[in-house]
């Protein structure tokens, strides 16, 4: 019984937590850096209201797509960069070229429509002229598929 | 790693004297408060609300022309005025103003700072069928002509009403650009 005792005590179950901890570790890392990402591309902003607009899951995953924040006062965000109206026209134009263009149309042969889309997320009380240039910049640079951001509900 | 390093210990026991408490590192509490970040993190991905979109499509065929509009015949012009309140008279001062809602030659029955959608989307209807009755086998072309002081919550509205009202053609007036 004396030998059993001093044998159990040697031999104590342990539970390893360290790869557990490791696993941990990493997942809040993930979850972070992924948080952070998502907040670059969706800043806060008060959206407008509209009861028609819907969640558009069938994306085409290889259609890429930017994301435009208009704050309130007029400043152009992309990606957590602030754009000018004729730095944004000068960065569209180099996101359509990197992307392909559809075939150009004879009414408009200088400028071939991109397969680009673009997501406007302009705060509701931002003025029209603010949104209008990101308008501008896109017509300038083929970008027809244009779309525009807002809530559901209040 | 970390945790690897803290719970190394002395591989005999027996070498050392019983009298040396053996210094233990409590890892309960980290592991409660690693679990705890853990779940917050994954709880604020949920958070992220998805927004609804509308589509806004540029015309396609259409550039920088100045030339004259290929919507010319039996167009919709929904215009959004910024106006002095309680007139029809348009204001370049943002604070005083507000939206005047005006659809092609017809002044809008209700004007004011929150114009009527229902009432829009109404209209829209009515000319929509009256589009459709006659034969006409394109779709109503509706252009939404805002100025540039009114609010995008006004032109949303606006677009929203269009999109409500089955429109399919729905253009934005281009800015007025300085000769």
């Amino acid at each position: 019984m004396k030998l059993r005792k001093s044998e159990d005590s040697e031999n104590e179950v342990e539970l390893n937590m360290t790869p557990m901890i490791d696993v941990v570790f990493l997942l809040i890392i993930f979850f972070m850096v992924v948080s952070e990402l998502s907040t670059l591309n969706l800043e806060e902003i008060e959206l407008p209201l509209a009861d028609e607009s819907e969640v558009l899951k069938s994306e085409k995953l290889d259609a890429r797509h930017i994301i435009c924040n208009v704050r309130e006062d007029g400043t152009i965000r992309i990606q957590g960069n602030s754009y000018k109206k004729e730095q944004l026209a000068d960065y569209l134009k180099v996101e359509a070229d990197a992307e392909e263009r559809e075939p150009a149309n004879p009414s408009n042969p200088a400028v071939p429509p991109s397969k680009l889309y673009l997501t406007i997320r302009a705060h509701k009380d931002t003025k029209f002229e603010n949104v209008q240039n990101v308008f501008d910049a896109c017509s300038q640079n083929g970008i027809y598929k244009t779309r525009v951001m807002a809530t559901k509900d209040e | 790693m970390i945790a690897r390093l803290l719970r190394r210990r002395p591989r005999s026991r027996s070498s050392r004297p019983k009298a040396v408490e053996e210094a233990k590192l409590e890892l309960t509490p980290m592991i409660d408060c690693v679990f705890l970040l853990l779940i917050f993190f994954m709880c604020n991905l949920e958070f992220v609300k998805q927004d609804g979109l509308i589509k806004a499509f540029l015309p396609k065929d259409r550039g920088q022309s100045t030339g004259p509009s290929v919507t010319d015949l039996g167009e919709v012009r929904v215009k959004l005025l910024w106006c002095a309140p309680g007139t029809t008279i348009e204001t370049e001062d943002r604070d005083v103003g507000e939206v005047v809602l005006k659809i092609e030659k017809n002044v809008y029955p209700r004007s004011g700072a929150t114009p009527d959608w229902e009432m829009l989307y109404l209209d829209l209807v009515k000319m929509r069928d009256i589009r459709d009755r006659s034969g006409n086998p394109d779709a109503l072309p509706v252009i939404i002509d805002a100025r540039p002081l009114v609010p995008h919550a006004a032109v949303v509205g606006a677009l929203n009403a269009c999109v409500k009202a089955r429109i399919k053609d729905v253009t934005f007036a281009a800015p007025e650009r300085p000769f």
